[in-house]
């Protein structure tokens, strides 16, 4: 193992997170046998004492693992210098077989992570844990996803060996490459892309605006803001990279992280995973819009949820656009990368 | 109105000290009257009155204030009624060294964000209607037994609840002073207030604008 | 790296023979330090006459320097550049760094050789609208003294066990003597020339792990 000190970071998070997540569960599923709101029993009250320090607890977890996707990117770049051929987070990640699926994993456990931070929130407004049961129902949902992304990304830090050659994200990335995920997003021809990817998000925009003016269809909108996602991701390879790099093979997702290039990947991948859970969490929240004790704020917050993945989404085109008009690079017409 | 279900309270659960202070306690406390809980030390009272107080949390057991279940709320919800609904004083007048008398009758409304001139004619309304308009300038720590006891009231007062919590209130008061104390009790009393108070004081419990005294031991009320 | 000179300013043949000298010296040795050792003589009336003369050598000496450069590049790496293949920052790596200028005047910085040989097999798809026709110069840094030599008469070993930062690389070396060493004490493969260069080369050093 590399005893660079983002990874032993990396892996203590993880560490942490795998154990609290377990602590929790242990209390989730006493919870989601014996809650009984109306009964006065011993167990009962002990269980309302111990969900506040257990909600507690995990809305800590679940925002250190929000963090940890972007500090396990940040440590693939860190450690490039010590791989040949690797010379950005790409290269890293291809080292052994487990870079990619903690990512994948990474990725994914953010949005449940933070989608289970905004039923918290919402739950914590009522007077009578109105959506305790769905809360853990969640957690136990997620638990083994965290115990499996730790037990790959320490596969994954263990197994990687200095002494192998990586293949750079040049060729990771390259639409010459027959197999791989990689080449198949950035063979996608970068025209048709990006008309595609504006006109998702003309129409996600365009829902948004309109659940925030008449409530109405916020579960569109949520379905939407994870199309979008996906949208964005595959865009950032096929054509938003090479407006940045200015180099029209260079696809990677993961320079644009570099100092060199201003750490904008940081930004505009903050914009786009704040707008996705924020977008699929109006779509979490929006069938407890009736319950009692939440009648009151409900509404609103949900409400507020749509608004910031709208001014996110929109930062995020922004953004991109600002690449795109300001970039020396033309893609001509004609030719398909 | 402040109905009490099977309260348990237990302290040490689980370990070799575990000490029981209240046994499946049930009781109903009446509105707009004076209720006294009497008893020996150790039988439970101050346990039983900091549990209605929303102050602290049984082991087992509901409480309803006004048909609302206060035990199984959660803390931020709880604040909010034991700031509105209650009115806490407390054996030792507790006030807080080195501010003003004016300062500390304040104090409970801080957090609810009042206009400060609106709240300071208020705390000096009543501390006139205690004698103690004057003072409100000192420190605290040159009030007398009886002027602090006064002040402490005053403090209780100054959101205007409905329900004044007094726990043992004679206990460091003479004669003179606490028969001053029980005419302010049937003021509030007057005023459409709930007063619940502890105490093993004869004056106390055995004056007339008591309306019903409980008996507690060993942390179950005797009949 | 000191490099003595202790010429007879009297003499000079001797003096041309010795800024002959030093001028291939000092372009290969890259001397940290040139120490000018003068005679001294007793003779009075030679005094003069030698101060001019060294003079002379002086000025001379930094001609022929200057002289023996000029067919090097002369532009520098900026922080920003990047290989229009792989995208890598050039900065990064000044041991391997590989360059073509184009007529029209642009010109490329590249990471390794094998690079640089990718760009020149498909100039369009990496630089549109540039053909290899249109190249000017291509240098590539010999891995052993660490300068620009013009990669057309380059010497490239393919197949040993150094490793460049794209991983297996095409290592120039000026002459053959060198390449040979390099070569034996490196496990290579091969010892190929500019021409022999083909795509298929390439190929099969990305493709070893």
């Amino acid at each position: 193992m590399i005893l660079h000190p983002t990874v032993i970071a990396n892996l203590l998070a993880a560490y942490i997170s795998s154990f609290m997540v377990l602590y929790a569960l242990f209390y989730g599923v006493q919870i989601l046998k014996y809650w009984d709101i109306e009964n006065g029993h011993e167990l009962q009250l002990v269980l309302e004492r111990k969900t506040y320090l257990i909600a507690t607890l995990l809305g800590y977890v679940f925002g250190l693992q929000l963090l940890s996707l972007f500090l396990y990117i940040f440590t693939a770049d860190s450690l490039t210098p010590l791989f040949v051929g690797a010379m950005c987070a790409a290269g890293t990640l291809n080292v052994d077989a487990f870079g990619y699926p903690t990512l994948v994993l990474k990725i994914v456990n953010f949005i449940v992570a933070g989608l289970w931070l905004v039923l918290n929130y919402a739950d914590n407004q009522g007077y009578d844990y109105p959506l305790i049961k769905k809360k853990y129902l969640l957690l136990a949902f997620i638990a083994p996803f965290i115990v499996l992304e730790t037990l790959l990304e320490s596969a994954y830090f263990l197994s990687m060996k200095a002494d192998v050659i990586t293949s750079c994200c040049g060729s990771l990335f390259s639409s010459e490459r027959t197999t791989g995920l990689g080449s198949e997003m950035a063979a996608l021809p970068a025209l048709s892309m990006l008309r595609i990817f504006y006109g998702v998000m003309f129409c996600t925009l365009a829902s948004g605006i309109f659940f925030c003016i008449k409530s109405v269809g916020g579960y569109f909108y949520a379905a939407l803001s994870l199309l979008m996602f996906l949208v964005s991701l595959v865009s950032i390879v096929s054509f938003i990279s090479l407006y940045i790099y200015e180099l029209p093979t260079h696809h990677c997702p993961f320079c644009i992280i570099m100092e060199e290039y201003h750490y904008l990947g940081y930004l505009l991948y903050l914009l786009l995973f704040g707008a996705v859970v924020s977008g699929i969490g109006v779509g979490v929240l929006s069938p407890y819009r009736q319950v009692e004790s939440l009648k009151l704020m409900l509404n609103g917050f949900i409400r507020k949820l749509a608004l910031a993945s709208l001014i996110l989404y929109a930062a995020f085109t922004a953004l991109v656009t600002y690449e795109i008009v300001t970039s020396s690079l033309v893609i001509a017409y004609e030719v398909v990368y | 109105m402040i109905e009490l279900v099977n309260v348990k309270k237990v302290f040490n659960a689980g370990n070799p000290s575990e000490f029981s202070a209240l046994n499946s306690v049930s009781l109903l406390i009446e509105e707009n009257q004076v209720t006294v809980l009497k008893g020996p030390s150790g039988s439970g009272k101050t346990t039983l009155l900091s549990i209605v107080g929303c102050m602290s949390r049984p082991s087992a057991g509901r409480v309803k204030l006004q048909g609302r279940e206060i035990t199984s709320l959660p803390e931020r919800f709880l604040t909010d009624i034991r700031r509105k609904t209650f009115g806490f004083i407390f054996q030792q007048p507790n006030l807080i060294k080195g501010i003003s008398v004016l300062d500390n009758v304040m104090l409970p409304a801080y957090p609810l964000g009042e206009k400060r001139v609106h709240l300071k004619n208020k705390a000096m309304k009543g501390l006139a209607a205690l004698n103690i308009a004057n003072k409100a300038a000192s420190k605290v720590e040159w009030l007398s037994g009886g002027e602090a006891q006064r002040a402490s009231i005053v403090r209780a007062l100054i959101n205007d609840p409905y329900i004044i919590i007094a726990d043992e209130p004679t206990a460091h008061l003479d004669t003179k002073l606490s028969y001053r104390f029980m005419e302010i009790i049937e003021t509030f009393k007057a005023e459409g207030k709930t007063v619940i108070i502890t105490s093993h004081d004869p004056l106390v419990y055995e004056s007339s604008m008591v309306d019903r005294v409980v008996n507690l031991r060993d942390g179950q009320i005797e009949v | 790296m000191k490099l003595f000179i202790k010429p007879d300013p009297g003499s000079l043949p001797t003096l041309g023979r010795a800024v002959c000298a030093l001028a291939s010296k000092v372009r290969t040795a890259h001397p940290t330090e040139v120490v000018f050792i003068m005679g001294t003589t007793t003779k009075k009336n030679n005094c003069s006459g030698q101060r001019y003369s060294s003079l002379l050598l002086w000025l001379i000496l930094l001609f022929s320097l200057s002289l023996s450069f000029a067919g090097d590049p002369t532009v520098t790496i900026k922080k920003t550049d990047r290989c229009p293949v792989c995208g890598m920052f050039v900065y990064k790596y000044p041991k391997w760094v590989a360059q073509i200028s184009f007529k029209d005047g642009s010109y490329y910085f590249y990471d390794g050789a094998k690079d640089m040989f990718k760009h020149i097999f498909d100039t369009a798809k990496y630089t549109s609208g540039k053909t290899a026709e249109n190249i000017k110069d291509i240098y590539v840094t010999d891995y052993y003294e660490v300068e620009l030599i013009d990669a057309k008469s380059a010497f490239y070993v393919i197949g040993s066990d150094v490793l460049g930062p794209m991983g297996h690389e095409l290592l120039p070396f000026k002459n053959q003597e060198s390449a040979q060493e390099f070569l034996e004490d490196h496990k290579g493969k091969a010892i190929i020339r500019f021409q022999e260069v083909t795509p298929a080369i390439i190929e099969s050093l990305d493709h070893k792990t």
